[in-house]
């Protein structure tokens, strides 16, 4: 009867001897192949985590990181055009819009007539009836326009 | 060739003096195996130098801090089938082709091996090995060549002692079918 113990017997008639050769000499030459391997990997400098916990090159290059994380930002960020809403808002917090009189409004619905399509004219109509709401006069704003 | 115990190995490894000594000498004393056991997964020599090379130096960095809750025989073993199953699966990822198609490639560069000595029958049993899936061919590999405890082989490849002689008696029944039809 067949037990787990024999089991590795069940391949009748087949030789169990190594058919793979190696190169002639291989296994004599492979340790001095090997110890020079491991010559040439303990002479090569290796970058290791170990020096984050070294104080001196720790704070190194902690300065090195910070500076040059604050060298990108100032880089990156001017030359950055500003959008539209940031304008906005600045003027807004800034208190500029109360310095601004109607003829700077004017001027700047003037501008923008001049440089854009019929899709602002109608940006251009609510300007002129904010301004009759405010008394300007209607021929004023023809001129000006 | 003068043979350490893993005690002797570890002394001598642990003094500074002495560590390139048991070094070589770990190197002289397992290469043999090793060799066998990974050519034996990858068919080819070059291949197999190449992960035998690997093997040690990983053995090298690692020695200083092994734990003797096992044997270094083990230990090696364990780092050099761990290397086998990632070429294996680097070959198949870098060409993109199913293991099936990797083992039909093992196959062939078989036929072609200028250091493979074996007649035709023993080339079919290899061929026959080769259709084994990859753990089952380690476990065959290991008890029918290199006639390996199955306990070390539990402790080699992380598997219960009963499934490796399911699985060792699985692959006996599949290369019998296979040569049968030979």
């Amino acid at each position: 009867m067949k037990t787990e113990d024999n089991l590795e017997h069940d391949l009748q008639g087949f030789s169990r001897e190594n058919p793979f050769k190696v190169p002639d000499g291989y296994f004599d030459r492979f340790p001095s192949e090997m110890s020079d391997r491991i010559a040439q990997q303990n002479r090569k400098p290796r970058f290791t985590l170990a020096i984050f916990f070294k104080p001196i090159p720790a704070f190194a290059a902690a300065v090195v990181i910070t500076a040059g994380i604050i060298a990108f930002n100032v880089l990156s960020s001017s030359n950055k055009p500003l959008t539209e809403e940031e304008i906005t808002n600045y003027v807004y917090q800034e208190g500029i819009i109360e310095d601004l009189t109607d003829e700077d409004i004017l001027e700047y619905a003037f501008l923008n007539t001049s440089k854009t399509d019929t899709t602002s004219n109608r940006e251009v109509e609510t300007i002129q009836d904010y301004l009759l709401d405010q008394g300007l006069d209607e021929s004023d704003i023809i001129n000006e326009l | 060739m003068q043979e350490l115990s893993d005690r002797e190995i570890l002394d001598q490894f642990s003094k500074p003096e002495t560590r390139n000594y048991a070094f070589n000498l770990l190197v002289r004393q397992y290469q043999q195996r090793l060799y066998w056991h990974i050519r034996k997964m990858v068919i080819n020599h070059d291949d197999t130098d190449d992960i035998l090379q690997n093997v040690f130096i990983k053995a090298f960095n690692g020695l200083s801090n092994f734990r003797e809750d096992s044997k270094i025989f083990t230990w090696l073993y364990r780092i050099a089938t761990n290397e086998c199953i990632t070429f294996l699966n680097n070959k198949k990822k870098r060409f993109f082709i199913p293991m099936a198609d990797v083992e039909n490639q093992l196959s062939q560069n078989l036929e072609n091996d200028s250091y493979f000595n074996g007649d035709r029958i023993q080339m079919r049993l290899q061929q026959a090995i080769l259709t084994l899936p990859e753990k089952q061919r380690l476990v065959f590999n290991m008890k029918y060549y290199e006639d390996m405890k199955y306990e070390d082989m539990s402790e080699i490849l992380g598997t219960s002692v009963g499934a490796l002689k399911a699985s060792y008696h699985h692959a006996v029944k599949k290369i019998e079918e296979f040569m049968k039809r030979f």
